[in-house]
């Protein structure tokens, strides 16, 4: 049972979102279409449930590119399990929210 | 925590996420409202890469930031509120009472001298007569009300415990009417002081309905004030942790673990009620486990 979380449709974009490579909430948002009201605090409750994690960009990384540091979120395992289970209930996310070269990490 | 040196766009969106920020507990403002000014500078930005108009630009990124709103909500709902009240240094049995006694004490001395100042313009034996008239009203009106607005039930302990017993019943009745008749003695001397005009400046159909409702909601949070403390000491509870996931509700507990900052025990507080887990449940700890509180 562990890993076999139920998602929404919505939840489910979000997080092929960042399991493709969209890895913080700006990003997620314009490749969703979804609104940010929509997509940060599903993010806060997919991180609550332990489907992702957030971490802080190094201060020096951002300082050096004169940009301010972003939260970049990436997939536990069992979130990445739970993608996983997504795909196969909803056949067509992958093409929703298509991989993307990461940029940073 | 993060960099401070990010300039938005618009002193308007920052204004925005300041705004919504204010709706954030406090322990977690600093990170949201980080994050947020992060993800603004990176949307103002690309705004401007795309060539947007101004106007379309600005209601873009203003969309953008007024969605702050819902996550700052997502946060208030999400963050457990026991560790607010505890600011109010009422954890101790001792601290609660002498507070509502002080309550009572200071409405006193206020009724005394307006007595003082207008004893001969107002007869004392009618006025209170007639405040203990109205008093039978205010401590009537709750009773229909406070099913509505809380939950009248004070929780499960288990059988073993000693808690069912009619000591363990009476020990949380005496401190739970304590509490009452103290909020009723101030709501009677607050009558009192309606009686002498109160608040010059502010009708006196208004005075009465705000103390109507504070009466009702000052019995609300003595019910709620009770059902958050151990049963045992009457310490207010601490640490809460949540339990369980939210997309697991069927299978497994969700709720919030609290506990007794004596190691009494822990308490339960489901998240929603349910048919299997409607109401607070406590559970004993015996000694060995003091070590850990």
């Amino acid at each position: 049972m562990a890993g076999e979380v139920k998602l929404s449709h919505t939840a489910a974009m979000i997080l092929q979102a960042i399991s493709a490579g969209h890895i913080y909430g700006f990003s997620v948002m314009e490749v969703t279409g979804l609104p940010s009201g929509t997509v940060y605090p599903a993010m806060r409750r997919l991180e609550r449930d332990r489907l992702i994690l957030s971490q802080w960009e190094k201060q020096s990384i951002a300082d050096a590119e004169g940009r301010p540091p972003r939260k970049y979120y990436k997939l536990t395992g069992v979130g990445r399990n739970t993608i996983e289970a997504s795909r196969r209930r909803y056949p067509l996310l992958t093409k929703l929210a298509p991989a993307k070269e990461v940029e940073t990490a | 925590m993060r960099s401070a040196e990010i300039v938005p766009s618009n002193t308007v969106h920052l204004a925005i996420l300041w705004a919504a920020a204010l709706l954030v507990p406090s322990e977690r403002r600093t990170e949201w409202l980080a994050e947020w000014r992060s993800e603004l500078w990176y949307a103002s930005k690309k705004c401007s890469h795309e060539h947007v108009t101004l106007a379309g630009g600005r209601w873009h990124v203003t969309a953008f930031c007024l969605g702050s709103f819902k996550d700052a909500l997502w946060f208030r709902r999400n963050t457990p509120r026991w560790k607010e009240r505890a600011t109010l240094h009422l954890e101790s049995p001792r601290q609660c009472i002498a507070f509502l006694a002080a309550l009572v004490a200071s409405s006193m001395v206020i009724a005394f001298f307006l007595w003082l100042g207008n004893r001969e313009s107002v007869s004392s034996a009618d006025l209170f007569y007639q405040s203990l008239i109205a008093s039978l009203f205010v401590f009537i009106f709750p009773f229909p009300v406070l099913p509505a607005i809380t939950s009248l039930s004070l929780g499960e302990f288990p059988a073993r415990s000693g808690l069912r017993t009619w000591k363990g019943w009476l020990r949380r009745w005496t401190f739970l009417s304590g509490k009452v008749v103290l909020i009723m003695l101030t709501a009677f001397c607050g009558l009192l002081i309606l009686g002498y005009n109160g608040v010059p400046f502010i009708p006196a159909v208004l005075q009465f309905e705000g103390l109507l409702w504070g009466y009702t909601f000052a019995l609300r949070w003595a019910l709620n004030d009770q059902r958050r403390r151990c049963p045992v000491c009457f310490r207010l509870l601490t640490h809460p942790i949540w339990v369980g996931e939210r997309s697991r509700y069927f299978l497994e507990l969700n709720c919030t673990g609290l506990m007794c900052p004596n190691g009494h025990g822990f308490l339960y507080v489901p998240e929603s009620r349910t048919s299997w887990f409607s109401t607070q449940r406590w559970l004993c700890l015996d000694s060995s486990c003091r070590a850990l509180s």
